[in-house]
């Protein structure tokens, strides 16, 4: 059963209807078809590539799979001075009856400052310092090659070389020499 | 897709998108927005076309039609535009669509929402029964039958009381 208000409903809309154009909308669909499988191509290789780079580190991190870089090497300066390899310097022997060696230590007769890093045998090794291992160091002079200690304590211990080698007169740990230093 | 399907398809298109732009121009009120209409339809249809080809591809086609302008309604119905003036005349238009009746209906039916003009459509238009209606807009029926009288009820309301006295029996 229909009203007249149906009526006219139904015959505005078939009126409105006819109104339309015909259009042939084929390609239209077939392109948007086309546009949206690229598009969904293109979303899929961007979230690929997005899942990658962000979970590629975290599983590295995770598992702990590359080893931990090594410490540096701590590296010695390159002009640092060192006492073992200093070379000897030449030192005029002050007593002409000793020329066989060279003095490492001592510049003249009453030892003179340290060409490397001396090793203090003890305070005031005294005028006659002694333990060297050269022989024919002056007395006064220091411990060893690299005497020079006590330079004080070598004046006016003349030039009395001791001619045993190796034992200065009156080294600081040996009994006091027989010798007169004055 | 093979050609035979694109065949076939294209051959489906062009035989039944008059009387689907037809449709779509109702539940639009507007060309270009019928066109948009049909054509996303028809995308989507397309996509579809293997496993619908043996069924019923228009009956798809015009479900896809409707929900998807009811979807756009709801997409947009908070920045939709209303039309507040008569529409122009067309040139060249039936005489009889001059009456003051039928102007007022379509400037009525324009200014419904397109949910009640949707139902509208497939209730009068396209003359589908409410069990239909329901299957199509996938909702109850006792849904269709609410919406119906409320677009109905919209409707008389619209139009002058004048011209809508000439209706009463």
């Amino acid at each position: 059963m229909t009203t007249p208000f149906d009526d006219l409903i139904r015959t505005t809309l078939s009126e409105i209807a006819e109104e339309a154009l015909p259009m042939n909308l084929t390609s239209g669909a077939h392109d948007r078809v086309r546009r949206r499988r690229t598009t969904l191509a293109v979303l899929t290789a961007t979230a690929a590539v997005a899942a990658i780079m962000i979970g590629t580190p975290l599983a590295l991190a995770a598992t702990g799979g590359g080893q931990a870089p090594a410490a540096p090497a701590p590296t010695a300066p390159a002009n640092a001075p060192s006492p073992a390899s200093a070379p000897p310097t030449p030192v005029p022997s002050g007593s002409a009856s000793t020329p066989q060696t060279p003095t490492p230590s001592s510049k003249g007769p009453a030892g003179g400052a340290p060409s490397a890093s001396p090793i203090p045998a003890g305070p005031g090794n005294g005028p006659v310092a002694g333990n060297s291992s050269v022989p024919g160091n002056g007395p006064g002079a220091g411990n060893g090659s690299a005497a020079g200690n006590g330079s004080a304590a070598g004046i006016g211990s003349g030039p009395g070389n001791s001619s045993v080698a190796g034992n200065g007169p009156g080294g600081g740990v040996l009994p006091p020499s027989p010798y007169p230093t004055n | 897709m093979d050609d035979e399907a694109n065949a076939r398809f294209g051959e489906f298109a062009a035989l039944r998108t008059p009387a689907l732009l037809r449709a779509a121009y109702l539940l639009t009120g507007d060309q270009h927005a019928a066109e948009d209409l049909v054509q996303s339809a028809l995308a989507k249809t397309l996509v579809r076309w293997r496993s619908l080809r043996h069924e019923d591809p228009e009956g798809y086609v015009r479900t896809v039609m409707y929900r998807e302008q009811v979807s756009w309604w709801r997409r947009r119905r908070y920045h939709r535009e209303t039309p507040v003036g008569l529409p122009a005349d067309r040139a060249g238009s039936d005489p009889h669509e001059q009456t003051d009746l039928r102007v007022s209906m379509r400037e009525a039916l324009s200014r419904l929402t397109p949910a009640h003009r949707t139902i509208l459509v497939l209730r009068y238009y396209e003359d589908l029964t409410e069990t239909q209606v329901a299957a199509v807009l996938n909702c109850s029926v006792g849904s269709v039958r609410s919406r119906t009288h409320r677009a109905v009820s919209r409707l008389r309301e619209m139009l002058p009381a004048a011209e809508f006295a000439e209706l009463r029996p």
